[in-house]
């Protein structure tokens, strides 16, 4: 035994002092009143009957006082907060409790994460005394809520703490977690709580062969509808129109009639009423949206009792608005360029001869291009289209390649998405040389013909050949280039970003110091800016805003939509056994007991004073 | 009394209602109470239920029979209420918030491989200092790689940090974090001080950055000092976007070199030497090095790429020595076409390459054996193969191929794939037609004549022989075939009817009173066998004449020739030297048999059994056959079957019930069939396709447009559009995206489809997984992968099972990350520690520095409740034992 509060010399000496207190006190003989009695030979007859007593009176004081001693040695130890030795042999346990977004499910009242608190202290408070416990939240990035516990009540106010995020659940994480956890401590335990609809590898892993592994089941029913798919992409050709895509799914075994409204910023622009089969996913396009884009919001109104989990109703898309790009264009006349440039509406075009070029005088541009000349670009550009610079610039030229053919095109590149250059015919190219920070958008037989540079601040790209000396502007490929290639410069991108919950965003800012960022519940947080991106992490649905952008979450998790519980199988298939829950009834905190062991004393103790069997 | 027991019993219904309306019934885990201005917390409330035992104390009182005073009575009663209600509230657990700067610090040791020994012992170094400024119990020790572990600190010095062995490779400070969150001390500041080069490799650090700080952990980041060491990396390999066979490309080489020197590149293609450019030696610079190898491709399907670079200096790690690179090579539909007979297959594959499809012809024993094999071809034939070369191994890869890749699998059985061997075979199950159980019931399909010379020759052993081999040859046959025996000298004597062979009791009797005399004639043998057999009801007629002596010509070639006219074959056995082998040789030739002679008797009876065999082999049908088209099928468009010249035989098959027969014989058994197995489809020719069965059409003008007509419905089917696939393996998992945009700038949606991916080195453990559409005209889907090591990917998109699209591409990567790049990164430490508010070059003394930091706790005040309890238990003693009132004379 230890004690934890006052030190055992202390206690002994406590307990020692109050008995020479008690003692004296019992020393002490009560003076007894005087009463004027009318006839005292009765009186006397009683004072001899008392005399015959006295042993037995002696008897009853030294009890009397042994039990005062007592009841000062219960309270006394109990401030010494003793904790008993490991005399049994206790287990150390991970209690894993699901906190991801299918525990907002309401299938069982009031919820599945108010059931899985109580049945996870219910777990802690089952532990005996020699037991030690981690809590840990699972979601999208498990972690420990404190640290290893020995006290239940401590514990049990870690687990009160637990709610549920808008994130999935990862088990390999949080398995890797508490098996991190318990490297090296004695009889490792973990125990599951939660609906169990978990992928079953990771509880198959070889890692937990030397851990047992329990789980405790939460939820009843896996009734849900979730909007499982929310997104917008711009065309390619045509970037000012848009498409939406839109998956409704039913996790339901009967038919359910749902009502799915869509809203631009807000507005209400489309609302449908459907069926939706058992385990179907209606899937719907809502095409050729024009406009500016903005965010859409998806939303599913399902009846209460066919949907148990709010948080999949809403989903939401963003189709980032066209920035217009102030463009200079240096140029001696190219008529292909300029009718391009000129039939892009988010193009403001000023065009100006190479011999007018003054680079600190073209301030305020955001992309510079220069057509056959390649002069220092003007300052503050964030982009830089160099066609044919010949050899001038940052370009350096290998060689000059006649009748060049684009046998290789990076598809995966920005500039290059959706752009065919197959069979271009082009009478003469220059071939690059590609330094580290270059990536080949096309070349022909291995020579660099067109390459884009990513440096610290300005992005360029060098097409080496002259335009009008191709075919290239007859094709649809030309507007798509280029404007892959102003995009690529503003950090515009075509397709709306599909930004989920539980995961790590990098939003553009032009801020280089940390960004103020609202969350939809309306926290507030900065976060910092690394390259250029702020980089926030995302746990809940809705719309957030990231310095002067607004963003939006969606959970994007369709397993998570699928909420019917399920009891989890470790390795070789076994489903995973139910806690035992010790009922050894002794805790460490030793000193409860203690305390109920006084009052119980001092409550009967009272009584026989009162009436006079002990003094 | 009863007043008291009422007015106790009264107060104590009061005061468990209270308890149960302020804090049972709002189910309160905590109440928190502002006393005397300080804010208390009482952590376990429903134990103030202990309160309810107060008025029985003054119900105790009230059965006083002490001699006290009211006054003094009623104080003690007050004093041991005071009592039990601080036990009380001891009990429920009272709390106060305080304030600590107290620091507790966990300190996460970077160990893994991409940092160096002086690194390591740096962190060392520094943990040590920090740790003298900490008071016991507040600091830790976490190192991690892959994975953290906890490092006891003791009280010596710090000994020097342990590598992960076996665990190095990877860098995950996101799970450091997590475990080190588990030791802060209780009541402090909580700190992680980071010293790593900043190479994370696994987890989401900055994720869990954001968790660290909102739960008040700040991150102090100490970054490791730098020095480089000689390092040589194969950065990356990489090939061109588009591979066609047979057009050169170039591989490069991405080299970063930390200082100049020499070395050797050298690369491989599909695990052989680089057909082209197989080694380089290279001059490295300091820095980024580029080497480009030319390379070709022989096949279409998928190619693989390892490269290594041997460095004649210094070079710390060998693990980024290495690097690999994948792609899909496009090319023609090609096939491949495994014949028993290679030399014979030179029509069907000409008819094949003519129409534009590359072609490879093999023997039987060039059958893929794995599916790594078999993943270059669109169309595997297996033409006349006997069922030996083609084991279970080889029927499991072809039907993981066609199921799960879509292959296309042609079997044209041939003579040597009869039924025999096949029927109930995993080959077997994978064709639409079923082999061995075409025979019905009862019908005779082997009509066979023994005719044997029991001339005074053949007496003494030869007879007897010959005798045993006519038993023998009535066993093998099934008992709906037809046997008869014809033993001869000069006459020919009819031993055994042309009757059922299932009563072989009787045929073996009759045999057996076969005696040997007399001369040789065959002629009338050989009149009484046509005789017999003319007019039997059977598809193979045969005869097999024994003789051992000489005989006359007169008579037997027109014979011989009569009988073939009515589909009769004579096969002759001639025994020992008398033997006219002449004669009996031209009567096999003549009667389209075999001629069997031996010196020694005794094998005749093995030559009965191996040319009943031959015969009997009864799945075969060698006849003229015509084909028919029994379904109108756009495989056989635009071909006139019916001007087709006859086949000369086919194998007697049954279609299976979900089998589609395009062609079947004029016996209606099918000799074209075909089904849908997985994503792939089968065909069964039961004739063959070289000049055997198919003799008269290989000359036939619809031959070549027929094979191709088929080749093309069952080989891989191939969509009309290429995506784009876009591939990158993030901890583990390789997410592949697919953009499905059609030549109209449109998004194609609504479509289903899955992923496959293949790693080229380990070609059976392929995965595939359904395709799911996440926005216009997008595909995603995950599927494992590991950390060094190449997949091919390839997406099939369907609408309503309808081939619209496919994409193919691959990731790769030679090594783990970890060894990628070894100079040290500041931004992620950067970031962590803006994000928590921590500093980044923390000094060690500075550590445990709270910075002006309080942390609040709460500090449990239980104890001052059991300490006034005690107090108030001495108080309660006094009470009784000194008389506070009442000393003076009371009057009765």
């Amino acid at each position: 035994m230890t004690f934890v509060g006052l030190a055992p010399a202390w206690v002994a000496g406590l307990i020692a002092a109050g008995c020479v207190v008690l003692f004296v006190l019992y020393l002490l003989r009560l003076r007894r009143r005087r009463v004027e009695v009318a006839f005292a030979p009765l009186w006397t007859r009683v004072l001899v009957e008392r005399d015959s007593t006295n042993l037995f009176r002696r008897l009853k004081r030294w009890l009397s006082l042994l039990v005062q001693v007592a009841l000062l040695a219960f309270l006394v130890l109990a401030l010494g907060d003793p904790r008993l030795g490991r005399v049994l042999e206790g287990r150390d346990v991970v209690v894993v409790i699901d906190a991801s977004a299918s525990m907002k499910a309401t299938d069982v009242a009031p919820s599945r994460m108010a059931r899985a608190r109580a049945e996870a202290k219910r777990v802690v408070r089952g532990l005996s005394g020699a037991d030690s416990v981690l809590v840990l939240r699972m979601d999208a990035t498990p972690r420990p809520l404190g640290p290893w516990d020995v006290d239940v009540t401590a514990a049990a106010r870690r687990i009160d703490g637990v709610m549920a995020s808008d994130t999935a659940a990862d088990l390999s994480r949080a398995l890797d977690l508490a098996v991190d956890a318990l490297r090296g401590r004695r009889h490792p335990t973990v125990v599951l709580v939660g609906d169990g609809d978990w992928p079953a590898e990771p509880l198959a892993a070889p890692r937990l062969a030397q851990v047992d592994l329990r789980f405790v089941p939460i939820g009843s029913r896996g009734d849900n509808l979730a909007v499982t798919a929310f997104a917008g992409r711009r065309r390619p050709a045509d970037r000012r129109r848009f498409d939406l895509f839109m998956e409704v799914r039913s996790f339901r075994a009967v038919a359910t009639e749902v009502t799915v409204e869509v809203r631009a910023d807000g507005v209400l622009v489309d609302r449908r009423a459907m069926t939706i089969g058992p385990g179907e996913a209606v899937r719907r396009t809502y095409q050729d949206f024009g406009g500016r884009g903005g965010l859409f919001e998806a939303r599913l109104v399902a009846p209460p009792d066919a949907d148990c989990l709010a948080a999949d109703d809403r989903a939401f898309a963003l189709v980032p608005e066209r920035r217009r790009r102030r463009t200079l264009l240096v140029t001696d006349g190219n008529l292909f360029l300029e009718g391009a440039l000129l039939a892009d509406p988010d193009v403001s075009l000023e065009r100006i001869p190479p011999a007018g070029y003054r680079p600190r005088e073209a301030t305020g541009f955001d992309v510079a291009i220069f057509d056959r000349v390649a002069p220092e670009p003007p300052p503050g550009v964030r982009g830089v289209l160099l066609v044919d610079p010949q050899g001038g610039g940052a370009f350096a030229v290998v060689r000059r390649v006649v009748d060049p053919i684009l046998t290789d095109v990076a598809r995966d590149h920005p500039v290059a998405r959706g752009v065919v250059l197959r069979d271009v015919n082009i009478r003469d190219a220059s071939a690059f040389a590609v330094g580290p920070s270059d990536t080949t958008v096309a070349s022909s037989f291995g020579a660099p013909v067109i390459v884009a540079r990513a440096d610290a601040g300005v992005r360029t790209v060098a097409v080496g050949f002259d335009v009008r000396g191709s075919d290239l502007p007859l094709r649809a490929a030309f507007p798509i280039l280029l404007a892959n290639a102003l995009d690529w410069f503003v950090d515009d991108e075509a397709d709306g970003p599909l930004l989920v919950t539980g995961s790590a965003w990098r939003v553009p800012v032009d801020s280089a110091g940390p960004i103020d960022v609202t969350a939809p519940s309306g926290r507030r947080f900065a976060a910092p800016v690394v390259d250029g991106r702020a980089v926030v992490w995302a746990d809940e649905i809705g719309p957030w805003t990231v310095g002067k952008l607004t963003v939006a979450a969606s959970l994007g998790a369709p397993a998570e939509s699928r909420i019917a519980p399920r009891h989890p199988a470790g390795a070789g298939g076994v489903a995973l056994p139910a806690p035992e829950l010790r009922d050894t009834g002794l805790r460490r905190d030793v000193w409860i007991y203690l305390a109920v062991l006084a009052l119980v004393v001092a409550l009967v103790e009272w009584f026989t004073y009162q009436r006079r069997i002990t003094v | 009394m009863r007043r008291g027991l009422l007015a106790a019993a009264a107060a104590t219904a009061l005061i468990v209602a209270a308890w149960w309306w302020w804090i049972l019934r709002p189910g309160r885990e905590a109440v928190a109470l502002v006393l005397f201005g300080r804010e208390v917390i009482l952590l376990a409330p429903r134990r103030l239920l202990v309160l309810a035992v107060l008025p029985w104390v003054w119900f105790g009182r009230s059965l006083t029979l002490t001699d006290l005073p009211r006054a003094q009575t009623a104080l003690s009663a007050i004093v041991r209420s005071l009592l039990i209600a601080a036990v009380a509230i001891a009990l429920a657990r009272p709390a106060s918030p305080w304030h600590s700067s107290r620091v507790s610090a966990v300190f996460l040791v970077d160990a893994s491989d991409s940092v160096s020994d002086d690194q390591l012992e740096a962190s060392r170094r520094f943990v040590e200092e920090a740790r003298r400024h900490a008071a016991a119990g507040e600091a830790h020790l976490v190192t991690f790689a892959r994975r953290p572990r906890v490092v006891a600190l003791g009280d010596q010095p710090l000994a020097p940090i342990e590598r992960h062995a076996g665990a190095g490779d990877a860098t995950n400070v996101e799970a450091a974090m997590q475990l080190g969150t588990a030791l802060f001390a209780p009541a402090t500041l909580r700190r992680l001080v980071l010293l790593s080069d900043g190479r994370e490799t696994e987890g989401a650090t900055i994720a869990e950055a954001y968790r660290a700080a909102a739960a008040g952990v700040r991150i102090d980041v100490s970054p490791l000092p730098g020095r480089a060491r000689p390092e040589i990396v194969l950065h990356g390999l990489s090939l061109p976007p588009r591979i066609t066979v047979g057009r050169p490309f170039e591989v490069a080489a991405d080299i970063v070199s930390t200082h100049a020197g020499e070395a050797t590149l050298w690369l491989e293609q599909d695990g052989l030497p680089n057909p082209l450019d197989p080694r380089r030696a290279v001059a490295l610079a300091a820095g980024a090095n580029h080497v480009r190898l030319r390379s070709l491709v022989r096949h279409a399907g998928h190619v693989s790429y390892r490269a290594r670079i041997d460095a004649r200096g210094p070079d710390t790690f060998d693990q980024n020595n290495h690097q690999i690179a994948a792609a899909v090579v496009s090319g023609r539909p090609r096939v491949l076409v495994c014949d028993g007979e290679p030399e014979r297959a030179g029509a069907f594959a000409d008819a094949l390459r003519a129409e534009s499809l590359d072609v490879e012809v093999r023997g039987p024993h060039g059958v893929p054996t794995a599916l790594r094999d078999l993943e270059r071809w669109d169309l595997l034939v297996l033409s006349d193969v006997p069922p030996v070369f083609f084991g279970p191994d080889q029927a499991a890869a072809v039907e993981t191929w066609v199921r799960d890749l879509g292959g296309g699998f042609l079997f044209a059985a041939g003579p040597s794939a009869s039924g025999e061997g096949l029927a109930g075979s995993r080959l077997e199950r994978l064709l639409p037609v079923r082999f061995g159980t075409e025979r019905k019931r009862d019908e005779p399909v082997l009509a066979l004549a023994l005719v044997v010379d029991k001339s005074g020759s053949m007496a003494g052993q030869k007879i007897e022989l010959a005798k045993e081999a006519a038993r023998a040859t009535a066993d093998l046959l099934a008992p709906s075939d037809l046997i008869g025996v014809i033993a001869f000298d000069s006459q020919p004597s009819p031993v055994v009817r042309l009757q059922r062979a299932a009563a072989r009791a009787r045929i073996a009797g009759d045999i057996a009173r076969i005696v040997a005399s007399g001369g040789t004639s065959i002629l009338p043998a050989l009149q009484g066998a046509f005789a017999e057999l003319q007019p039997a009801r059977a598809r193979i007629k045969h005869v097999i004449l024994l003789s051992d002596g000489q005989s006359s010509y007169n008579g037997i070639r027109e014979l011989v020739d009569e009988m073939a006219q009515s589909r009769i074959t004579v096969s002759t056995v001639g025994v020992g030297d008398g033997a006219d082998r002449t004669l009996l040789g031209e009567i096999a030739e003549w009667g389209g048999g075999r001629f069997y002679f031996t010196q020694d008797a005794s094998n005749v009876p093995r030559i009965f059994t191996k040319e009943t065999t031959e015969v009997a082999r009864s799945a075969l049908v060698e006849e003229a056959v015509g084909a028919v088209a029994v379904k109108r099928a756009d495989v056989i468009g635009g071909i006139d079957l019916a001007a087709a010249p006859p086949l000369r035989g086919y194998v007697a098959t049954k279609p299976k019930p979900l089998g589609e027969v395009i062609v079947a014989s004029q016996q209606g058994e099918p000799l074209l069939a075909r089904w849908r197995v997985g994503l792939g489809k089968v065909a069964a020719w039961t004739s063959d396709l070289k000049p055997r069965w198919s003799a008269p059409w290989i000359g036939w003008t619809g031959f070549a447009r027929l094979w191709a007509q088929v080749a093309r419905d069952t080989m891989r089917a191939r969509a009309s559009q290429r995506f784009d696939l876009r591939a990158e393996v993030v901890e583990g998992v390789a997410r592949v995206e697919i953009d499905a945009v059609d030549r109209t700038d449109r998004f194609v949606d609504g479509l289903e489809g899955e992923l496959v991916a293949i790693d080229p080195e380990r070609p059976s453990e392929r995965r595939s997984v359904a395709l799911r559409q996440i926005a216009p005209g997008r595909y995603a889907a995950e599927v494992p992968a590991r950390p060094a090591g190449a997949l091919i990917l390839r997406a099939d998109l369907r609408r309503d099972g309808k081939p619209v699209g496919e994409a193919t591409g691959a990731v790769a990567a030679g090594y783990p990350a970890e060894y990628a790049d070894l100079t040290p990164e500041p931004r992620l430490g950067d970031t962590i520690a803006r994000v928590t508010g921590g500093r980044v070059g923390v000094a060690p003394a500075d550590v445990f520095d709270p910075r002006g930091e309080r942390v609040r706790f709460e500090h449990d005040l239980w104890p001052g409740a059991i300490g006034i309890a005690a107090l108030l238990l001495l108080l309660d003693v006094l009470l009784r034992r000194v008389r506070l009132f009442g000393r003076k004379a009371v009057s009765t």
